[in-house]
């Protein structure tokens, strides 16, 4: 993960600067409801003057006046919330946009280590913590530090000394904003990592929830999930604590500051230095200069929340992904289905390598089987053809080109795989089978689903293929999920199609029809199964035996058997401890 | 099967109106156990009230006496007195954010363990179909969003009150004329808070439900990365309908803004308004003497007391319904109750002999038939294997002995008693099933077996893995048990998560041991070391085996074909390849086409 130098804030400025007509729009009717807002309390001064000398007739002057600045503060009011907030919406969503599409090009390897509660709440949540920022708190900044200036100069301007006095207070202020800001960022960064845990916890008990069940593990979940639901309590509290401080000592400052005012400015009434007119207008306006600074402070610990959320962000923007094209990739236009490992060594881990210099040929339509004992690398050596990740040494080949001088999307293109773990989408059936290749025919979804055997199932249900299947198709059987999976790889009509124990869960009968409806469907197309159970091995022309990340054995059934080694005992075991057992 | 759930919780999942009352009751109930801070809070924000009430009193006060009349004491007095009111000020702040940050705290506190307690008692079935997305929102966005409107609004409400009915009876004793023209535009005020309650309640609705499928749409690329990458076409698509997903929300988002935005301008116009019949009205009441200018300026500062409560409480009242909204859905959700519940009288039975028995069972998810009238009955210490076709009903037959469901009709025994009677906690630590689909969890491997049974000393744990063979997958782990299993589980393989969870399963010491195709992804040779070990682990235990795989059924003392809910054969593994039927059939399918075995057949 590399870190960029910038500051988070500045990143995000470089957000705010695309939408200039917005910006400006914003920071107009900031400035606008400033200045109707310090005329307000001229006016009704004025009324109050006028009410005195009894001038009635020209009481429906003010009475209008009133009237129309009223309703152009709301007008002005309602436009910069307009504005304000469809700037701040339109970044979240600049945002959002980008680090999904970010998320989309970033490799297996990311999502083997990184928990998706994570990833959600910084799409959904962080994102909407900037937009509050850039929404609400930064026109209200804006706005404050206008009031201020405004506010400060007529302060100065009036009375130059007592203005001193008044102004006395915001050292004071200053400093209280920015210890509060100061304890309550770190927090904050807490806060959102348990949450964030949190969230991640639910989600394994919704995916787990037959399991939790059955263990009877329901209360140890709570119990885990009571211990991060105390400590966001506890650091809810020690927020709490800072907050109470924190705004009632601003009060304190203000309080003391005005009766200051009062003790100065009184005796210079009395003294004759200045009119009670005068003191009284001074302190309405100083009035005015509570709710900006104190907004501040309310802004900046938006602001640290804010950029806490923005790190995170910009912490994905930043992974780049370790599978990507390189500079002038080409295109892979048609594929026959050659491949090649050249002494490929690869582990997930750096220094622990799966792969240990795996090297084989495979002819294009070659039927090929990878067995071998769990943890062997069967299902390694896989997930790197279609470069899911890149091997530390040697090289994969295609057709005779290092899959790595290609364009990515172009290989993939070419490949049909399905995993071992079945994923299925919270949506219909037939948008799941069409999942690779959406304007499908109608035809093509019925020939695929009934070369995956899953046909007459999905004819069987009231809605047929817009059955809507439950998320992550909990709801369907292990085989049906694992047939639905077959049928959405053939669709896209791959010339290398890979099977990674694709048929565990189906009935041997079913499993047996389906091979054969392969059969014909991948005359010309070179097949990978990865499979344990033995009677499926027979389909497949040629046999790897892998152990401990290297080929060992290499040939048809017929010869492997013949030649007694790994392959044969491997295959024995399985009868001969039916024997055992008998 | 599933699907119908589906469709019943879509039709649920639609916006219905829970009637404010009833959510505000709620909600109030939740506050109920803090009465006593609450109470200390009503009082502590009542005399911060009125000190500042009296503030511009003493000011009033240091003018005329202190300045006025060039009285420096007085002077110098109200400003100690200003400066002992800024003081107290400080005091009664303090504890207001104290006693209502707690309260807030607390009852987010509490909201998130009840949802998520609740969560664990629903049935599976209801589970399934929740989306995650919307779970982790209900537990973490509405419960926020809840929270804060609850306690620091009641408290708002109720000073807000005070306030206005205090300002209200003044006003009244000072002038009626006066009084009524400043009260005149409250019904226009009313309305108009009425009219933007309703819509900020629907426009918050949108924005949460935006937000929610947002959620699910980010959840659902997240976990479904492999699959989409695996497809080349598909990166285009995805974000097509982010994009999309992605700009609605920024409408909706815009538009609930906008919503919002109105309020106070409007009632700003509203008040003003009765400023105007003030200034008009008064105004020539003072010129014609009927009332003096210091009366009238009064009522200028009383119709601002009087209406500043009523936005604040109209402005409140909206906050309070985009709260209702999330308040609506977490009451929703704890008010669906489980179907399969843990009766009254439900104890812990000791589980001795280990039989089951199955007696006439009448059985559907939602219509879609599974039994019509099943017995099935396993004597202790069996072990039988149920095989058949692919939806014969063999997964069901595990769910309704371990009670994940209950029959529609007949019983489901073990050891005579009804799996009624027994408490959740008794059968699920007694019985133990190893699922097809094996679940880890973001835990260690040590802490992913310890699970089976909380509290297991590590050497336990770690002799039962040993004992199932397990010490090979151990050893090639980087941390050994230690090794963190990474978020759905993808730093090992299917085989060896189903090893883990049948450790897992094993460290219940279980009497009753139902495996549903635990070995399906098990290479063969580890298999038939599990093997080797499970017959050493059955011995003594009940136990029932699905599995497609041959190799495993033999295992069993007796071999029962499921299909369509109905038991058609039943036997020893030789009677029933001797009678040549349907389970002999399937055996030929998977050895049929092998020379070595005919050969030694």
């Amino acid at each position: 993960m590399s870190k960029s130098a910038k500051h988070p804030f500045l990143r995000l400025l470089d957000y705010v600067k695309r939408e200039k007509t917005l910006l400006l729009g914003a920071l107009l009717t900031i400035f606008l409801g400033t200045m109707v807002n310090i005329a307000a309390p001229i006016i009704a001064g004025r009324v109050v003057d006028i009410t005195m000398v009894k001038a009635v007739s020209e009481l429906w002057v003010y009475a209008i006046a009133i009237m129309v600045l009223t309703l152009s503060a709301g007008g002005i009011s309602f436009l910069r919330e307009y504005l304000s907030e469809s700037l701040a919406q339109r970044i979240v969503y600049r945002i959002r946009l980008s680090i999904y599409m970010h998320l989309q090009d970033l490799s297996y390897s990311f999502y083997d280590k990184v928990d998706a509660g994570q990833i959600i709440t910084r799409v959904t949540r962080d994102t909407e913590n900037i937009g509050r920022l850039l929404g609400f708190a930064l026109p209200n900044i804006i706005g404050s530090i206008t009031m201020l200036t405004v506010v400060v100069t007529i302060l100065l301007t009036t009375n130059f000394n007592l203005a001193l006095i008044a102004l006395a207070i915001t050292p004071f202020i200053a400093l209280v904003s920015l210890s509060f800001n100061r304890f309550v960022r770190p927090l904050f960064e807490k806060v959102w990592m348990e949450t964030s845990g949190m969230s991640a916890m639910i989600q394994e008990t919704v995916s787990g929830f037959k399991a939790l069940k059955t263990l009877g593990a329901e209360e140890e979940m709570f119990r885990r999930f009571e211990v991060k639901n105390r400590a966001i309590y506890n650091m809810g509290m020690k927020t709490v604590l800072i907050g109470s401080l924190t705004w009632p000592s601003l009060g304190l400052i203000i309080g003391i500051g005005s009766a200051a005012v009062y003790w100065y400015g009184g005796f210079q009434v009395i003294g004759g230095v200045v009119s009670l007119g005068q003191l009284v207008t001074f302190t309405m306006y100083l009035g005015m200069l509570i709710w900006p600074i104190m907004s501040i402070g309310f802004v900046l610990s938006r602001y640290a929340e804010a950029m806490v959320s923005a790190r995170r962000i910009f912490e994905v923007f930043d992974t780049e992904p370790e599978v990507k094209d390189k500079p002038g990739a080409i295109e892979l236009k048609t594929v026959k289905g050659e491949v090649c490992f050249r002494n490929v060594v690869f582990g997930y881990e750096g220094d622990k390598p799966i792969l240990k210099g795996m090297s084989f040929k495979v002819k294009p339509g070659e039927k090929v089987a990878l067995v071998g004992a769990t943890g062997s690398g069967k299902s390694t050596v896989i997930k790197l053809i279609p470069r899911f990740y890149d091997p530390q040494e040697g090289s994969i080949l295609v057709d005779g080109v290092d899959i790595r001088d290609v364009k990515i999307s172009s290989l993939r293109r070419h490949i049909g795989i399905v995993h071992q773990d079945v994923f299925i989408f919270p949506t219909t059936i037939r948008e799941n089978i069409a999942y690779g290749k959406p304007n499908a025919s109608r035809e093509e979804i019925e020939r695929a689903a009934k070369a995956a055997r899953i046909h007459d199932f999905i004819m069987s249900l009231p809605n047929g293929y817009d059955t809507v299947v439950g998320e992550r198709g909990v709801t369907l059987s292990g085989g049906q999920r694992q047939r639905l999976a077959i049928a959405r790889a053939l669709l896209v009509n791959p010339s290398i199609l890979i099977l990674d124990d694709s048929t565990s869960s189906v009935d041997a009968e079913t499993e047996k029809e389906i091979y054969e409806s392969l059969r014909e469907l991948v005359k010309d197309k070179t097949v990978f199964i990865v499979t344990q159970r033995l009677s499926t091995l027979k389909l497949s022309e040629r046999i790897l035996v892998i152990e401990d990340g290297k080929v060992v054995e290499d040939g048809t059934h017929e010869e492997l058997m013949r030649k007694g080694g790994v392959y044969a005992r491997l295959y024995m075991s399985q009868y001969a401890f039916q024997e055992v057992s008998r | 099967m599933g699907w119908r759930f589906h469709r019943a919780a879509e039709a649920e999942g639609k916006p219905r109106e829970i009637p404010s009352k009833t959510l505000v009751a709620w909600l109030l109930r939740w506050l109920y156990p803090m009465k006593l801070q609450a109470v200390m809070l009503v009082v502590v924000a009542l005399v911060s009230i009125s000190v500042n009430v009296i503030s511009p009193y003493v000011s009033k006060l240091l003018i005329d006496e202190g300045i006025v009349q060039r009285n420096q004491d007085a002077l110098v007095r109200y400003v100690l007195i200003l400066v002992m009111i800024a003081v107290g000020g400080w005091v009664l702040g303090f504890a207001r954010g104290i006693l209502s940050g707690r309260m807030n705290q607390k009852l987010l506190y509490g909201m998130r363990s009840t949802v998520f307690k609740h969560m664990g008692e629903m049935d599976i079935a209801h589970v399934n179909v929740e989306r995650t997305g919307k779970i982790i929102s209900l537990i973490i966005n509405d419960i926020n969003a809840i929270g804060d409107v609850t306690t620091s609004g009641t408290i708002e409400a109720i000073i807000g009150s005070a306030t206005l009915l205090g300002s209200l009876y003044v006003m009244f004793t000072l002038h009626l004329g006066l009084s009524l023209a400043t009260v005149s535009v409250v019904p226009l005020m009313l309305i108009l808070s009425r009219y933007f309650a309703i819509k900020t309640r629907q426009a918050y609705r949108l924005t949460r439900e935006k937000l929610s499928e947002l959620t699910s749409s980010v959840e659902q690329s997240v976990s479904g990365s492999r699959v989409s990458q695996s497809f080349a076409e598909r990166r285009n698509i995805d974000i097509t309908h982010f994009d999309k997903l992605s700009s609605e929300t920024m409408k909706t988002n815009v538009r609930a803004r906008l919503v919002f935005a109105m309020i106070q301008p409007s009632l700003d116009a509203v008040r003003t308004l009765s400023y105007v019949i003030l200034i008009l009205y008064g105004g020539s009441l003072v010129v014609s003497g009927e009332v003096t200018i210091g009366v009238l300026i009064a009522f200028y500062g009383y119709a601002d007391m009087f209406y500043r409560p009523i936005i604040t409480l109209t402005t409140f009242y909206s906050t309070l319904q985009a709260a209702l909204a999330a308040a609506e859905r977490v009451y929703l959700f704890l008010q669906v109750k489980p179907k399969v519940f843990e009766s009254k009288d439900a104890r812990w039975i000791e589980i001795k002999a280990g039989g089951i028995e199955l007696k006439n069972v009448y059985f559907d998810y939602d219509g879609n038939t599974v039994f019509q009238g099943l017995n099935f009955k396993v004597e202790p210490g069996e072990i039988v294997a149920v095989v058949g076709p692919t939806g014969a009903g063999k997964t069901t037959l595990t769910n309704l002995i371990l009670r994940l469901y209950d029959p529609k009709s007949g019983e489901v025994l073990i050891d005579g008693n009804n799996v009624k009677d027994f408490s959740f906690e008794s059968l699920r630590k007694q019985v133990a099933l190893v699922p097809q689909e094996p679940i880890l969890f973001n835990d260690t491997i040590l802490e992913n077996i310890r699970l089976g049974k909380p509290g297991a000393p590590d050497e336990e744990v770690e002799k039962v893995a040993s004992e199932l063979g397990l010490d090979d997958l151990i050893n090639r782990m980087p941390q050994k048990y230690e090794t963190v299993v990474s978020p759905g589980g993808g730093n090992l393989s299917l085989g060896e998560r189903q090893l883990i969870s049948f450790a897992r399963a094993m460290l219940k010491d279980p009497r009753i041991l139902i495996l549903d195709e635990a070995t399906s992804s098990l290479d063969s040779y580890t298999e038939s070391l599990l093997q080797k070990a499970m017959v050493r682990l059955m011995k003594g235990r009940t136990c029932i085996i699905i599995a497609h795989r041959l190799s495993t059924v033999k295992l069993a003392h007796r071999i029962v074909f499921l299909e369509n809910g109905r038991i058609i054969e039943e036997g020893t593994h030789e009677e029933l390849m001797r009678k040549e039927g349907a389970y002999a059939k399937l055996y030929e399918l998977q050895f049929g086409a092998t020379p070595e075995i005919k050969a030694k057949r």
